[in-house]
């Protein structure tokens, strides 16, 4: 009586290929095709951001050189003695802070901060007529310390990275693009504040002063900059100019329009 | 095998038999069948406890609505109950396939239902690219033969969880999974070194410049960023050693594909990635941390030999 084995003990050679592995193996090399076809956008000239979709997606995350600073747009509150206090970004909606941050960036670009002000606004002041609780988690905490914000500003706020990291958070430039009361209605504002004790270019520890040139602002386009880069710095360069010989510290008239690249940034 | 088929002779050369050796084993039920049930629990774990969000997101103001892939069919959002529905469905389809009950039907209607939530999900302004690779293995795991074994299917119509045959179209499950993974990687080294810097991304400032910038952000809108994030801030060096890392894990992901041994590595490399960007980033790409996608890079049950 012969036993065979050789299923488990999987001694048996393997088959030899077929026309169905040829086949297989075709349809294979189309998926990954398929799959890997997002790289061309990185070849052809497009934007990684625009192109980007799902589940074929062109992952630009963490590719774009920052270089020193960065602007975001985002919400600030303020008590009564005007202490600033940030609200939890769940107060604007659903899914996620990267997906809010996303949201009120593009609301921010298309004009609507008067919405965002409001929306903040408006779940401020339902959250402060219920108790703020006597717990210890986070939301309780979060809570308690939003419990004392009394106005809502809309900003796009400019930051230096090595400053921020220091232990500095004041933006060294702001723009105010709404503002609400908690309880009240918001309303369209076009103001910028400025740090003046930061310079515009940067601290002395930042890439710029590293690179041994100083802080000059960035190479012409064409050479490594992004358009967003090279207008970002020349409008700031002379709003903070003109505004720090004019203006104190955080007040100035002087409005910055974002344009759609640095408003995504 | 099916004894039907006869060997294709013009493609019998060496090379052709040793890249289907490679590529598509003689493999058992039980090799793509694992796949299904542990990429099938976590989906079902994964999506049911964000039940809630994804129920508030649907309800979202119609002018957050910029459809994306599958879901550019549509002008406007659908109504809130529906799409509520229908991630309800994808649920429960995604339950029965993971069980194996009429995976012929509901193998491709799950990926078809996957596909759907989970765009429909990255249609209210922000691309998040964290459900790829999990909609991908979902995807061709209910286009494959995954449910031969360990489930209903295989216990009603062959009275055993676990078939004892060797079939290449079993060991190619894995390989097509991998091909998807290998793409998430790749391109995600390519847009590094295509960028304004080139292969200088490595040196590391552009990654700590993100991260700073991840950070900052986490603060402006309320949470909090990692201690760890803040405190390597100033160790550029460590941030030159992490580019590296990341662009070699991720531009030599395909030869993930040609060795199992490399691809164990580059699931171990991979893996160790993510748990930095947990650690220092604070976010949590869940699906490759718990490591389920990576078992494909471990393949289950014995093969034929070559």
């Amino acid at each position: 009586m012969t036993i065979d084995l050789s299923y488990h003990l999987a001694i048996a050679p393997s088959p030899r290929a077929t026309e169905r592995d040829l086949w297989a193996l075709a349809a294979g090399v189309a998926f990954a095709a398929v799959l890997l076809s997002p790289v061309r956008h990185y070849f052809n000239g497009k934007d990684k951001n625009e192109q980007d979709s799902f589940p074929l997606s062109t992952y630009p995350m963490f590719s774009d050189d920052r270089k020193d600073r960065t602007r975001i747009p985002h919400v600030a509150g303020f008590t009564a003695g005007g202490e600033r206090i940030v609200p939890h970004y769940s107060h604007f909606g659903a899914g996620g802070l990267n997906q809010v941050r996303k949201q009120i960036t593009r609301m921010v670009r298309q004009g609507r901060a008067v919405e965002v002000a409001q929306r903040y606004a408006d779940a401020l002041a339902e959250q402060q007529r219920r108790s703020a609780g006597q717990g210890k988690s986070p939301a309780a905490l979060r809570r308690r310390k939003e419990a004392g914000i009394v106005r809502v500003e809309i900003v796009r706020s400019r930051y230096f990275f090595d400053t921020y990291f220091a232990g500095n958070t004041t933006p060294q430039m702001e723009t105010v693009h709404a503002r609400a009361d908690v309880g009240g209605t918001a309303t369209a504002v076009s103001e910028t504040r400025h740090d003046d004790a930061q310079d515009a270019q940067g601290p002395p520890t930042g890439p710029m002063a590293r690179s041994e040139l100083g802080n000059i602002p960035p190479r012409p386009l064409g050479t490594g900059n992004t358009a967003g880069d090279y207008v970002t710095e020349n409008t700031i360069q002379n709003a903070s100019v003109a505004a720090s010989q004019s203006a104190p510290r955080n007040t100035s008239p002087i409005a910055q329009p974002a344009t759609e690249q640095e408003a995504s940034q | 095998m099916t004894g039907t088929e006869h060997p294709f002779p013009s493609f019998a050369s060496p090379a052709f038999q040793k890249a289907v050796d490679l590529l598509r084993p003689a493999a058992q039920p039980i090799r793509p069948a694992v796949l299904r049930v542990a990429t099938g629990i976590f989906s079902a774990a994964h999506n049911i406890r964000r039940r809630t969000m994804f129920r508030t997101l649907h309800a979202q103001d119609a002018s957050q609505f910029t459809p994306v892939g599958v879901v550019k069919i549509l002008r406007k959002p659908l109504p809130p109950r529906v799409a509520d529905g229908i991630f309800d469905a994808a649920q429960a389809v995604n339950i029965a396939a993971t069980l194996g009950i009429g995976h012929r039907i509901t193998g491709p209607l799950n990926a078809a239902l996957q596909l759907w939530t989970i765009s429909y999900r990255n249609s209210w302004t922000m691309l998040l690219h964290s459900d790829n690779m999990l909609t991908m293995h979902q995807m061709v795991l209910g286009a494959t033969r995954s449910a031969d074994a360990l489930s209903i299917d295989s216990l009603l119509r062959e009275g055993t969880l676990f078939p004892q045959r060797f079939d290449r179209a079993y060991g190619a499950v894995p390989t097509a999974m991998n091909v998807a993974t290998v793409a998430v990687y790749f391109i995600s080294g390519m847009a590094k070194v295509r960028g304004p810097l080139g292969l200088k991304w490595a040196g590391g400032d552009v990654l700590r410049g993100q991260i700073a910038v991840d950070g900052m952000r986490k603060d402006l809108f309320g949470s909090t960023k990692p201690e760890a994030g803040a405190a390597l801030y100033r160790q550029k060096e460590l941030f030159t050693v992490m580019a590296v890392v990341s662009l070699a894990v991720e531009l030599g992901a395909p030869l993930s594909l040609i060795n199992r041994r490399l691809g164990q590595v580059f699931a171990a490399g991979a893996w160790g990635m993510h748990v930095g960007i947990r650690i220092i980033m604070g976010i949590k790409f869940k699906y490759n941390i718990s490591g389920v996608s990576y078992l494909p890079y471990f393949p289950m049950g014995p093969q034929l030999p070559r």
